[in-house]
């Protein structure tokens, strides 16, 4: 059959379709019109007009047979009968109009949680195992092994090596995580920081990725040239240069140093918050010490083709034997390579349990979404019982009966399922808008549908949509007419549900149950976590920035005096901006993170217990506007040359004394590496004060450590970290003063930017936090869903009985009657989900933390109990909501009405 | 009169022929055909319409409805392109057919 014939015979078959009263018409006339000549031919052969018309209707033969294979010919049986019961069913949604709704608006709501959990959920995974890189089998990431969960990261001289001697790989890139000042020319004072990556110039061709603008790294074999450009991200783009083309080939400053902006990454090309890209091979740092040399973020190998994950491990194997012998003192600890697969990864890490139950909750979102339908379909149907047994003794087939329930189900899949795609894509824009900014991603395509996961899932509701009318379709089709007419007032005044349905009511309870329980638990948790998260101080008020001394000269030979010097300077000069009210110095850039140290305990010796250590100036309270509780603070005087000594916060007091007095308690910090030997390692610190605490004493249900706070003349810090206090800290002109001092008295330094502590505390938690919010979301839409779903069918089959509610109120009965009548089975039926919800909820605790003590994660030792009450009365609350209305609205009603309407 | 059973697709090529000469109805595509074949042909009725709106919906023939010479409305049938192409195709596909059974049964074996 040619192209041609094929276009002829759709369109002809679909004007058939769609006009089948013109084709009709052209039938009848067509055969009047021959049956006319042939009465005509007749009369001229000398017959009467009625032996004429008599003898022509005989000739043409059975006139309705010909018409029907004159249909036939059209070939649109199937498809009217579909069309019919197509307009059928929507007839019929029409007619229970509110469950219609709800029950599209529950698939609807299952669908896009489904696909919005799972496009998140997958992307936060892949953000957590690879940075957000799409990697392949054929990729593998290279560490060293340590023997422990955490490996080590690769030296840029690991990387040459690696790169000169590799067979087995293809390629192998790299990637150190950096921060910039950048800025158009000629605009110093307009420039802000950024993350970014120094990347080898075949990053993009490892990953296979192409620019959106532009183009990639170009080949040059100077390198001058491949370090003379800049690929930037989709957001940097926008922020910057407001999308416009005329950025590719523009230059940017970057740190003082002109680059050309040669490519543009599309908008769902994520590494970590990389603004930029900028092509290196580190060789600046060819000749330094091994322990100098920089360590890089991720190395990523490309596999030859043919070679496996194996081969290309036993020949790093012997690469790795090469380098612990070549370079002894650097590879002490190591002794091989870790090579890893995205895969490997992903089932090491925590990102299994995320994923895991993130697919859980996929999983029984759509169960109780597509049960929700089973249940609307098998009741709808019940209720109809009269009306098919009607239609099956005037000869409907069975086929037929089926066909219209499972066309009654395939409307409110296809309706559940368009509305489930059309909230996926809104979904997904809003956690773009609104989550990427969280994660430092503005403009980005962060959360991307996949039409291969939309496709598999709207087909799994369709299915299921289907599936679940077939049973009921089955039922209606073995219905016994003369049982149902003869039976009328019973099939037409109350729903006979069958054991099939109670069983997915049932279980549609327990699921909701569990996830009500997992809502709330979401809920608590987020308002909890930030709770803890409040500090006692305003945090908008101390601006923070970070500074590498030991990248000048002037600071090589580590003196303490140098230190003390430096922080006089830039005291001086930052205290003299009007508006600053005090300026200090501490080892730690975000308080609530710190440095984590073992110490002893003079009063328990060889006790050991973990604090965070923060090396201090001595105004460091003023900062916060704060005095010490008891004893005194650091002062100027406790130097390299008095006893060393510490004050600790109320936080250490509470632990570990309770009952003695802190004051003269002396404590040793001991390292967890063997090999530490530094000298104040080994030195004892007396406790000379008590300050209030300044950080939380609990993050979550994540309980912190105390903080011991050294001088930073006894104890060195030669990456402090400024802080400066000032009313409204965030303003320009106090970042301005800020670098501008850094700048000046460290002019190598290369400051990271400023922040205030505000920003330090968000961009520390913003992970979490916007775990939590995605958490908050998706138990406001999973509680949303089990409403929905509970309300729906129960309000629905209690309705469907206003009949029996009118004749009951008739002979006699009160509302007390009627609602005891209509609870009593709900009450077992809804009780036995619960029951079994408690039970599937012990069952998924328990899996999902192996056995272990739940708590420590999500802090709920004390309260599952608790919270599942919670659940339960929810779902005694909505379904007492989705009994009383029907039942109000019957016994409002008079009971004439009611039977005369039936 | 010999009644005669149509070979499969004889009697759409017989359509497409009488149609080759200009619009007809399905009354006078039958007896054309009758005429033709010196009255050895005739197209029952109950074969006629089903053949005539299957060559419709494959695009061979277009129908339309329009008046008669006396003045009575009537489905009036014209070639289409595509069966135009049709008719040549099997017309050669018969020719063929009917040279190649001539020649077995003029054979002398």
């Amino acid at each position: 059959m040619s192209l041609l014939e094929t276009f002829y015979r759709v369109r002809n078959w679909l004007i058939s379709l769609f006009r089948v009263g013109a084709r009709e018409k052209e039938m009848t006339v067509e055969m009047e019109n021959h049956l006319q000549l042939e009465q005509e031919r007749n009369i001229r052969g000398g017959m009467s007009e009625d032996e004429a018309r008599k003898a022509s209707l005989r000739q043409f033969g059975h006139l309705d047979g010909l018409k029907e294979e004159y249909r036939d010919s059209w070939k649109i049986g199937v498809a009217r009968n579909w069309i019919r019961n197509l307009k059928f069913s929507l007839r019929l949604s029409t007619r229970y109009m509110s469950s219609s709704i709800l029950a599209s608006i529950a698939l609807g709501l299952g669908i896009g949680i489904s696909i919005v959990i799972y496009t998140v959920s997958s992307r936060v995974v892949s953000i957590v195992v690879s940075g957000g890189l799409d990697l392949s089998e054929r990729h593998v990431v290279l560490e060293w092994e340590t023997g422990k969960d955490e490996a080590e990261p690769l030296s840029n001289q690991d990387l040459k090596i690696i790169q000169e001697e590799i067979e087995s790989l293809r390629e192998v890139m790299a990637i150190q995580r950096t921060k910039a000042l950048l800025y158009p020319p000629g605009q110093n004072d307009s420039g802000k920081y950024y993350k970014g990556a120094l990347v080898t110039s075949n990053m993009f061709e490892v990953l296979n990725v192409k620019p959106r603008l532009g183009r990639a790294f170009s080949n040059s074999d100077t390198y001058a040239d491949r370090i003379s450009e800049i690929v930037i991200s989709a957001w940097l783009w926008s922020e910057l240069f407001s999308l416009s083309e005329e950025a590719v080939g523009s230059t940017l400053m970057v740190d003082n140093q002109e680059l050309m902006i040669v490519g543009i990454m599309p908008e769902d090309f994520i590494y970590r918050d990389s603004a930029f890209w900028m092509a290196t091979d580190w060789r600046e740092f060819d000749g330094v010490q091994p322990v100098r040399a920089p360590k890089l973020d991720k190395v990523i190998g490309l596999l030859q083709e043919g070679i496996s994950v194996q081969q290309a491990r036993s020949e790093l194997d012997v690469i790795a034997a090469n380098l612990v012998v070549d370079t002894p003192l650097v590879n002490e600890m190591r002794d091989r390579f870790r090579v890893s697969t995205y895969w490997s990864i992903f089932t090491g890490q925590a990102g299994i349990l995320i994923f895991s139950t993130a697919m859980g909750i996929c999983w029984l979102t759509l169960i109780i979404a597509c049960s929700n339908t089973f249940n609307v379909i098998i009741t709808r149907t019940a209720a109809r019982s009269h009306e098919l047994a009607v239609r099956s003794s005037l000869g409907a087939k069975r086929r037929h009966l089926i066909f219209q329930v499972i066309f009654d189900g395939l409307v409110l899949a296809v309706g559940g399922t368009l509305l489930g795609l059309f909230l996926t894509i809104y979904g997904l824009k809003i956690f773009n808008e609104f989550f990427a900014p969280q994660l430092a991603m503005r403009g980005t395509q962060l959360f991307k549908l996949e039409p291969s996961v939309m496709i598999y899932i709207a087909g799994a509701a369709i299915f299921s949509g289907i599936a679940a009318s077939f049973i009921p379709a089955w039922r209606a089709s073995k219905i016994d007419a003369f049982a149902v007419l003869k039976d009328d007032s019973k099939s037409s005044s109350s729903v006979y549900i069958g054991w099939l349905s109670k069983i997915v009511v049932i279980s549609q309870v327990a699921f909701s149950a569990v996830m009500i329980f997992v809502g709330l638990v979401l809920l608590i948790q987020v308002d909890r976590w930030k709770k803890t998260l409040e500090l006692p101080y305003n945090t908008d008020s101390i601006l923070m920035a970070g500074v590498n001394l030991l990248r000048d000269e002037q600071f090589k030979d580590k003196q303490p005096q140098d230190l003390i010097n430096f922080y006089g300077n830039i005291k001086r000069r930052l205290e003299g901006v009007p508006g600053v009210g005090s300026v200090a110095i501490t080892s730690v850039m975000n308080p609530l993170v710190g440095s984590p140290l073992t110490i002893e305990l003079g009063a328990r010796e060889g006790d050991r217990t973990k604090v965070r250590l923060s090396k201090v100036s001595p105004n460091y309270l003023d900062v916060f506007d704060t005095q010490p509780l008891q004893g005194r603070m650091l002062s100027e005087v406790d130097t390299l040359e008095t006893t060393p000594v510490c004050v600790v916060d109320k936080l250490f007091i509470e632990y570990y004394c309770r009952e003695a007095d802190p004051i003269g308690m002396r404590i040793k910090m001991s390292s967890e590496k063997p090999r530490d030997s530094k000298k104040h390692h080994r030195q004892w610190y007396e406790i000379v004060g008590v300050v209030p605490n300044l950080y939380p004493k609990k993050i979550g249900s994540l309980q912190q450590r105390a903080n011991v706070f050294v001088s930073y003349a006894q104890l060195p810090v030669w990456s402090p970290k400024i802080m400066l206090k000032a009313d409204d800290a965030g303003a320009p002109r106090f970042r301005q003063a800020m670098r501008q001092a850094i700048n000046d008295l460290v002019p190598a330094s290369k400051s990271g930017g400023s922040q205030t502590l505000e920003e330090q505390v968000s961009n520390g938690y913003r992970e979490i936090e916007f775990g939590f919010k995605v958490g908050l979301v998706i138990a406001g839409a999973l509680l949303t869903i089990s409403f929905i779903s509970l309300y729906s069918i129960i309000k629905f089959t209690t309705s469907l009985r206003r009949k029996e509610f009118g004749i009951r109120m008739a002979i006699g009965s009160n509302d007390i009657g009627i609602v005891k009548t209509i609870i009593g089975p709900w009450l077992i039926t809804v009780g036995s989900g619960l029951l079994l919800g408690y039970l599937c909820l012990l069952g998924f605790l328990s899996i999902a933390f192996n056995g272990q003590s739940i708590p420590a994660l999500v802090g709920l030792s004390q309260s599952i109990g608790g919270i599942y009450l919670g659940a339960v009365a929810l779902i005694g609350i909505c379904a007492l909501i989705s009994i009383g209305i029907p039942v109000w609205s019957a016994t409002r009603v008079h009971p004439m009405e009611a039977i005369r309407a039936e | 009169m010999t009644k005669h059973v149509f070979p499969q697709g004889a009697l759409e090529m017989l359509i497409l022929k009488v149609l080759s000469n200009g619009k007809e109805h399905g009354w006078g595509i039958a007896q054309k055909i009758h005429l033709l074949s010196s009255e050895a042909l005739k197209i029952e009725e109950g074969s006629l319409y089903p053949t005539l709106s299957r060559m419709q919906q494959r695009g061979w023939i277009k129908g339309k409805l329009g008046v008669s010479e006396n003045n009575r409305q009537a489905k009036f049938y014209t070639l289409s392109a595509l069966g135009k192409m049709k008719l040549k195709k099997e017309r050669e596909q018969w020719e063929s057919m009917v040279d190649a059974i001539a020649q077995v049964l003029g054979s002398e074996g």
